[in-house]
């Protein structure tokens, strides 16, 4: 081969070697030694310029552009090592295509100037030829397996994206992604849906200002805690304004992401709207504190009796009315608890009892007047209402009211008796007048009689 | 204390002191001895007695005899007068030494005795 073109091959193969190492510094492959990427003249093509092409190619004017732009290569590589260092590893990446454009002239001119030496002289000495097979072999291999490496990574990063963007749209949540090195905040589309907003600002303003202000230095000091002190998870619960003036409840989460040096350059986080969650969980308290004061309240017992009949709740005026602890009462069968004999004193089997029958057989009992016994063994009269409750279609448990009816029933016996006592004495009182009125009828027969008697004399 | 069945009433039920606890229509016939009397005194053999400030004494006997009413009478005679009163309640405990017993005169007066 031509001892210059080899030169020249030599040069471009370690300028190829250089943009290799540059590249597999940026993407995390190798950590190679600084100095000959940062440095023009550390570099192996700065030594070639300086070992002895400017002395031996010096007289083409292209040799001193070459140079220039070599020098300019390495300014660009050292900022791109500096934004790596500094945790912009993204703008670093991306500030290799503008590297690269500048590297593509060094390698016209390089062609330029071997293309101006084989035309003036081509049988320069081979005296500064130092090619080295197996560093250019290395190069290569290094090379490949770089390409392999940036489609594997490229393919993952892809793979990564393409799985983030489907997430992001996939969930109602409202994903955010914070570039902590930029300041600046992507939001996926569920925030507008969410909040109601047309467009949304790339700032981290865009949340920060929407955030209520009572619950602001909290929430801004909270995230701060744990960017600034090396955490990863963050979370918190908090109002935020949504377009028609109104606040959501929020609860947000996010996750921070350092550089190899454990500086954090990235938040990926969602927030979900607790609003409706807040309110039903508002209203369901508020139907259990209702439900609640109702059977608190209530001067019926009532009963919850499960499909083995066992109760599994008891109000206050059943603890009253029993004189049993719910504790107590749910160890047997509530029938054996407070039904257990009918009022002839005879024992009631369960299998006859209606209120446990009404939930096998789906049927409702109501006004149904009993005797039920205290915990104490005396008894009183009640009067009481099962019915079944279901849960999607299928009767799992017996709601059961009982009111105790001992003063109805002894209201009721002394109507019942002030009656009987009101006809008897109207009778009494009857028997008796008439009694007077037989005796007074018989004087009065007997007066006439003597009156009689009197007037025949007299005639 | 029990109600007694007013097929069961029998002189031991009454036997005893009783009391007047009240006597609820009184007023239409005040000047009546029974309405005045604060005990009644039951003894064995038909010895009946009034106290009030003054005394009066007599006799008394359970009659059963009208169908219609289906309640025994307490039959008294007090100064030649005879009185008939219908039981109308009968409370008693076993040993008969305590009772509430209501009566209804045919005058309308109704008492309330209590023996204790």
């Amino acid at each position: 081969m031509d001892t210059i073109k080899l030169d020249f091959e030599q040069a471009k193969a370690k300028h190829l070697l250089f943009k290799s190492r540059l590249r597999a510094l940026l993407f995390g492959i190798e950590t190679p030694d600084e100095g000959p990427i940062v440095s023009q003249y550390e570099c192996a093509v700065g030594k070639w310029i300086y070992g002895h092409a400017l002395k031996d190619y010096g007289h083409i004017p292209e040799m001193q552009d070459l140079e220039k732009v070599h020098a300019e290569i390495h300014g660009s590589a050292k900022k791109l090592v500096s934004l790596y260092k500094e945790g912009k590893v993204d703008d670093a990446r991306l500030g290799l295509k503008e590297m690269e454009k500048i590297a593509d002239k060094l390698v016209g001119l390089l062609n330029l100037v071997e293309g101006k030496i084989e035309h003036v002289d081509s049988s320069s000495s081979d005296s500064n030829i130092d090619i080295d097979i197996s560093e250019f072999n290395d190069l290569l291999r290094l090379n490949h397996e770089l390409d392999i490496r940036l489609r594997e990574h490229a393919a993952n990063l892809n793979r990564i994206q393409q799985r983030f963007e489907m997430i992001a749209k996939a969930t109602q949540d409202a994903v955010w992604d914070w570039d902590l090195v930029k300041n600046d905040v992507w939001w996926n589309e569920s925030f507008k849906e969410m909040f109601g907003y047309a467009k949304v600002e790339s700032g981290p303003e865009s949340w920060y200002n929407r955030i209520h202000p009572d619950d602001r230095d909290r929430v801004v000091n909270g995230i701060h805690a744990v960017i600034d002190h090396g955490g990863q998870k963050w979370h918190d619960e908090y109002r935020f304004l949504k377009a028609d003036g109104s606040y959501a409840t929020v609860y947000d989460r996010g996750y921070a992401i350092h550089n190899e040096e454990g500086k954090p350059i990235r938040m990926v986080g969602s927030m979900t709207d607790l609003t409706k969650r807040l309110e039903a969980e508002k209203e369901l308290a508020y139907q259990s504190m209702l439900t609640k004061t109702i059977t608190d309240n209530a001067t019926m017992a009532l009963f919850m009796m499960n499909a083995d009949g066992y109760c599994t709740f008891m109000n206050p005026a059943g603890e009253k009315m029993f004189g049993y602890t719910f504790e107590e009462i749910r160890q047997k069968p509530l029938h054996y608890m407070i039904h257990h004999h009918r009022p002839d004193g005879s024992e009631y089997p369960l299998e006859e009892c209606p209120l446990d029958r009404a939930l096998p057989q789906n049927f409702d009992v109501r006004a149904h007047e009993d005797l039920f016994f205290r915990k104490d063994g005396t008894s009183f009269p009640v009067l009481c209402a099962a019915a079944p409750i279901f849960e999607n279609g299928v009767p799992v448990s017996t709601v059961i009211e009982v009111r105790d009816i001992t003063e109805e029933k002894e209201s009721q016996e002394k109507i019942k008796q002030a009656y009987e006592d009101l006809e008897v004495k109207v009778t009494f009182r009857n028997l008796e007048l008439e009694r007077v009125n037989k005796e007074n009828l018989a004087k009065i027969e007997e007066l006439e009689k003597k009156i009689e008697l009197l007037i025949g004399k007299n005639i | 204390m029990q109600y007694i069945s007013f097929q069961d009433i029998k002189n031991d039920h009454l036997l005893g002191q009783w009391r007047l606890k009240d006597n609820s229509i009184g007023s239409s016939d005040p000047a009546n001895p029974f309405a005045t009397a604060e005990r009644h005194i039951y003894n064995a053999g038909g010895v009946f007695i009034l106290k009030s400030a003054m005394e009066k004494r007599g006799r008394w006997e359970i009659i059963y005899s009208d169908d219609l009413v289906k309640r025994p009478y307490l039959q008294f005679e007090v100064d030649s007068a005879k009185v008939l009163a219908l039981i109308t309640r009968l409370k008693c405990t076993e040993d008969c030494k305590k009772g509430q017993m209501t009566l209804y005169l045919t005058t309308g007066l109704e008492l309330n005795l209590e023996k204790d």
